[in-house]
């Protein structure tokens, strides 16, 4: 299966044949995952999203058009996921309680590291503070690094919505970003 | 350009069209609250893309890959139930269905008419134990006449209703039922 070019792979999980689209879950799921993860901040919701994420994609497999980027698709999905959970009202309830369900003491690896994963952490749990149209606009463009027109189509957003979304996110992000940095200095002193 | 418009947009540096950008990167030339600005917006930006180096990975990636592909599999076989009862597939076989009902119920009905309706009657008069006790008082009370009856089966029934409410309300019987037993 290494062998065969993606396009081949595709073609055979249209077809139905569940062993090339367990290889296109191997080669996504990392970064369904993570991009769920940056979403939901959790484990266990992030694999659960990853999980429903495949399952839509086997479903709509037959519906998949060759100029899209698969990807790109999967970002879609992914997002319509988590703002589905994150709209749900059991989560409203649960999310003043959020956190990243790591410990930043469990991370191995070295100091540079730690402190990327420290940062990561912190923005992810910035992030739930944000509106859910905030965080999927914030996460995909500034996280992900998609253009507008990819975060427009990844979430049916008009151009003028996104920057409007995406202005209120920054500011809010930048203002919790200094009282984290502000934080950390008070610590080191 | 003024400082308001500037703080404005700054947030949004990378989502405005050049020419704008070129107008605040001008601004922030000579004007040090705004370049300061700038620098914090910058060092955000610096942090997101630091953040954005170390993605978060599935704690046991096969796992994953196993539960996604059961869930699948739990899929296709609701699908396959599913498919199976749906409204296109269950069509062909309830018109078989109905189309042979049809047919006996026509082949029942041919046969029930060639037979002159006979049968239905007959049963009916003897399969109850109210008929069966009813039919030998009739007969000791009319002897020979009522043991004739069966001549006239279609009338047999109407005509033993009629003398059995006969005789429960008035005790005699009414001049129907006496016309009937006298021609019979």
């Amino acid at each position: 299966m290494a062998s065969q070019s993606e396009a081949e792979i595709i073609s055979k999980a249209i077809a139905g044949d569940a062993q090339a689209f367990r290889s296109l879950v191997e080669k996504h799921q990392g970064f369904a995952y993570s991009l769920a993860f940056r979403f939901l901040a959790n484990r266990t919701d992030a694999e659960d999203a990853t999980q429903e994420a495949f399952v839509r994609l086997w479903k709509n497999m037959a519906g998949y058009r060759r100029e899209i980027k698969l990807t790109t698709w999967l970002y879609k999905i992914v997002t319509n996921i988590c703002l589905d959970h994150l709209k749900s009202p059991k989560n409203k309830r649960s999310r003043q309680l959020i956190n990243v369900d790591e410990s930043i003491a469990d991370k191995i690896g070295t100091d540079g590291q730690l402190i990327n994963q420290e940062l990561q952490e912190a923005i992810i749990e910035m992030a739930q503070t944000l509106t859910p149209k905030q965080k999927a606009v914030f996460i995909l463009r500034d996280l992900e690094g998609l253009t507008v027109d990819e975060v427009g189509s990844a979430l049916n957003m008009a151009s003028w919505n996104i920057k409007s979304n995406l202005y209120h996110a920054r500011v809010k992000m930048a203002q919790l970003l200094g009282e984290y940095y502000k934080e950390k200095k008070m610590n080191q002193t | 350009m003024k400082c308001s418009e500037f703080r404005k947009n700054i947030v949004l540096l990378r989502e405005l069209p050049e020419k704008q950008q070129e107008a605040l990167t001008e601004h922030m030339q000579s004007c040090a609250e705004c370049l300061q600005l700038y620098q914090e917006s910058e060092t955000f930006q610096r942090s997101v893309k630091t953040a954005l180096s170390s993605r978060e990975h599935p704690s046991d990636p096969s796992a994953l890959t196993n539960r996604i592909m059961r869930s699948l599999a739990d899929e296709r076989i609701e699908k396959n139930i599913f498919g199976r009862l749906s409204f296109e597939s269950v069509l062909p076989p309830l018109r078989l269905a109905c189309a042979l009902l049809s047919v006996s119920m026509i082949v029942f009905f041919l046969f029930e008419f060639r037979s002159g309706g006979t049968s239905a009657h007959t049963p009916m008069s003897v399969t109850t134990k109210g008929d069966v006790a009813l039919d030998a008082k009739l007969s000791e009370t009319f002897g020979e006449k009522w043991n004739r009856r069966s001549t006239a089966p279609a009338t047999h029934l109407s005509f033993l209703q009629c003398l059995h409410e006969c005789r429960k309300s008035q005790g005699r019987l009414c001049s129907d039922c006496l016309k009937s037993t006298t021609n019979n």
